[in-house]
């Protein structure tokens, strides 16, 4: 019979210590709402007694009657999830003072959406798979539009549901098709059925064509990529970093346990040829779009469809060296993104209002801290080495070259040397031009600036030495592929 | 005669099928918003008879008393309370895009279409014993979703039980009136 065991529990340990802790942040929001300022502390001890619990016990494998896989694999992502929301939890707290918005159910949502992306992340069953999804997205719906008062927020809001719903269903249709065509939502069972045939079965590939497509809306990758950069412009700043990060590492496992699973790359030349075109494209558009914008959170959202298409030339590889690639760009990209959004919420007027990168002229005296946090971030994501960012590029595209897709390498390196402009704009904004006359009132947190500072120090000294970080996502992948 | 009696079954499936998405079109396309409610209705009760020719006697049961019965007349009440009485016509812009969009639909649709019917079922009728065995045992269908339920799927259930939390708190932020939420802060232009 199939009772829960201890190690079922325990394997699950840090979603039960997040789901508690929001619960009772709902609680004392309830009934103590005086005690509002001490609330990203409470979330915060959350967060890391999750990390807590993911580093102590074991990892037990398979639990939860072959739903969930808790592995390295799963650590690794989780570990990289929370050290996220961390980064999103201390940007949150003094933006949400300023904005006048502290109240317990924000810190709620973000801890349940990180279940979701958690559940997602480690589990093997199409079901908890697509669960996980809805539980990460519908608390993102409300988070985005979370300042109410403010139009482009709400409109953020709106427009993420949308896009959401519609990528949802996508999913959820394709997950009906494979059960249909192999009797089990089981990744394992299916990428048996598949790799025993041989070849895609014509409603396989449709159902995975479909399921790719709603991870892709996730990812924001072309052509599911418009709602990009109006979300990204309208939200909170903690939130955008936050959507920029943890649901997009949560679709790329997915995706890459998909890839590994059924082995896509060698057995079905269409999922290739798709996937390659999907990636370039992304890079492509991204890069040139982002040029054009004036507004700093704009052109993150572009640069994430870039990276993102990036990355998906590491699933395409995937394998030993494909699978950690795309850790490792999952890590890079993660703390490039949280410092940057973390420089970008302090150095922001008013919310509701663009973020202009004229608004940054001459901040790179005014603010040296801050600005060279930024620079050192938006160094990175140009992939400019000693910074991190050039390290998972180079990873990646050495993944691809090994195996044989030199000329995805190639658009890759043209492609990052396109981002380099618009990139090093902001950076000649903040250190070559004069302040303006009317100067910009950014208000310092000490907090925020804190996060911004750490998230670049861990981009300078990750990007010196990633050793700890390869040799991770190595025995991380190694799970995956057998 | 013969023919029909024959394939009673299928034929009694398309026709439950086409039904289905009849009155999915109605609901997206009738301009009177209780007439669409109605559609969808309809909609719920053609699903609940699809679920009762898998087999899957539960489901259906919970279809109509969730959806055709709770749900149904939570929409109605909404529409009643905010008094619509007809959509207003659609934009220019969405009107434009309509037919690039029924376009789309209908390739989709035919994709569909061709990918199952080249693609094998592998799923038979074999799967409608596993709805009513436990172990070596055979229950009725709703001990078996039930048992189900809190072991093999526990975890996706528990999971979905806290997908509707975040929902009800989700709305609970949309329509609280409190001080933090509504001070000055960073508004709308005055």
């Amino acid at each position: 019979m199939l009772t829960p065991t201890h190690a079922d529990l325990v394997a699950i340990a840090p979603e039960i210590i997040l789901t508690i802790t929001a619960g009772l942040l709902l609680i004392v929001e309830a009934f103590l709402p005086g005690l509002r300022r001490h609330f990203s502390g409470l979330a915060m001890v959350g967060v890391l007694a999750a990390i807590w619990a993911r580093l102590h016990f074991e990892l037990p494998g398979a639990v939860w009657a072959g739903m969930m896989q808790i592995d390295e694999l799963a650590a690794f992502v989780d570990i990289y999830i929370l050290v996220a929301v961390i980064f999103t939890i201390a940007m949150a707290g003094p933006f949400l003072r300023r904005t006048e918005t502290e109240v317990g159910e924000f810190y709620a949502l973000i801890l349940l959406a990180t279940v979701g992306a958690m559940v997602m992340a480690s589990s093997v069953n199409l079901l908890p798979i697509f669960l996980g999804l809805e539980l990460l997205s519908i608390p993102l719906y409300v988070l985005n539009a979370f300042l109410r008062r403010s139009q482009v927020s709400v409109e953020a809001g709106l427009k993420y549901f949308v896009v959401g719903a519609v990528a949802s269903a996508f999913l959820v249709y394709g997950i009906a098709l494979l059960y249909g065509a192999t009797a089990s939502t089981d990744l394992a069972v299916i990428g048996s059925q598949v790799a025993s045939s041989g070849q895609l079965n014509p409603l396989v590939a449709i159902g995975l064509a479909m399921i790719v497509g709603g991870l892709a809306f996730k990812l924001a990758l072309v052509p599911c990529h418009a709602w990009a950069p109006d979300v990204y412009q309208g939200g909170p700043t903690p939130v955008t970093a936050f959507l920029a990060v943890v649901p997009k590492g949560a679709a790329l496992i997915v995706l890459l346990r998909l890839a590994d699973g059924m082995d896509l790359l060698h057995i079905s030349p269409q999922w290739v040829a798709a996937a390659a075109g999907i990636a370039v494209a992304s890079q492509t558009l991204g890069n040139i779009v982002a040029i054009v914008q004036s507004d700093v959170k704009r052109m993150l959202a572009y640069s994430g469809i870039a990276h993102m298409g990036y990355a998906m030339v590491a699933v395409i590889v995937a394998g030993a060296d494909g699978g950690a690639a795309v850790l490792v760009y999952l890590v890079a990209y993660t703390l490039m993104n949280m410092g940057a959004f973390a420089s970008i919420a302090m150095l922001s007027e008013r919310e509701d209002r663009p973020h202009f990168i004229n608004d940054l002229r001459g901040q790179g005296y005014k603010r040296p801290i801050v600005a060279l946090a930024l620079t050192t971030c938006l160094f990175s994501l140009a992939g400019v080495p000693p910074f991190i960012g050039f390290t998972a590029k180079f990873v990646v595209f050495r993944a691809a070259v090994n195996e044989g897709f030199v000329w995805l390498a190639v658009i890759g390196v043209v492609n990052s040397l396109v981002s380099a402009f618009y990139y090093l704009r902001v950076v000649y904004a903040m250190y070559m031009q004069p302040l303006p006359r009317r100067e910009p009132k950014f208000q310092f947190s000490f907090q925020i600036a804190t996060a911004a500072a750490v998230a670049a120090l861990g981009v300078l000294i990750l990007g010196i030495y990633p050793t700890p970080i390869l040799e991770a996502a190595q025995t991380a992948i190694l799970v995956l592929v057998r | 005669m013969g023919f029909l009696i024959e394939n009673f079954g299928a034929i009694f499936f398309f026709l439950v099928a086409a039904l289905t998405v009849a009155g999915a079109v109605g609901v997206v396309t009738l301009r009177n918003p209780v007439h669409a409610a109605l559609a969808l209705l309809e909609t719920f009760v053609m699903v609940a008879i699809l679920f009762i020719l898998r087999h899957a006697e539960f489901l259906a049961a919970v279809q109509v008393l969730v959806y055709a019965g709770g749900i149904m007349v939570l929409y109605l009440f909404v529409i009643m309370l905010v008094k619509v009485k007809d959509l207003r016509a659609e934009d220019a812009f969405l009107l434009n895009i309509a037919p690039l969009a029924v376009l789309g639909g209908v390739l989709l649709g035919a994709l569909l279409a061709a990918g199952i019917l080249l693609g094998t079922m592998a799923a038979g009728d074999g799967a409608v014993a596993a709805l009513q065995t436990i172990g070596d045992e055979t229950v009725g269908n709703t001990e078996a979703v039930g048992w189900l339920l809190f072991t093999k799927f526990l975890v996706p259930f528990e999971v979905v039980s806290v997908v509707l939390l975040v929902a009800m708190i989700g709305a609970i932020v949309f329509g609280r009136r409190d001080a933090a939420l509504s001070g000055p802060g960073e508004g709308v232009e005055p």
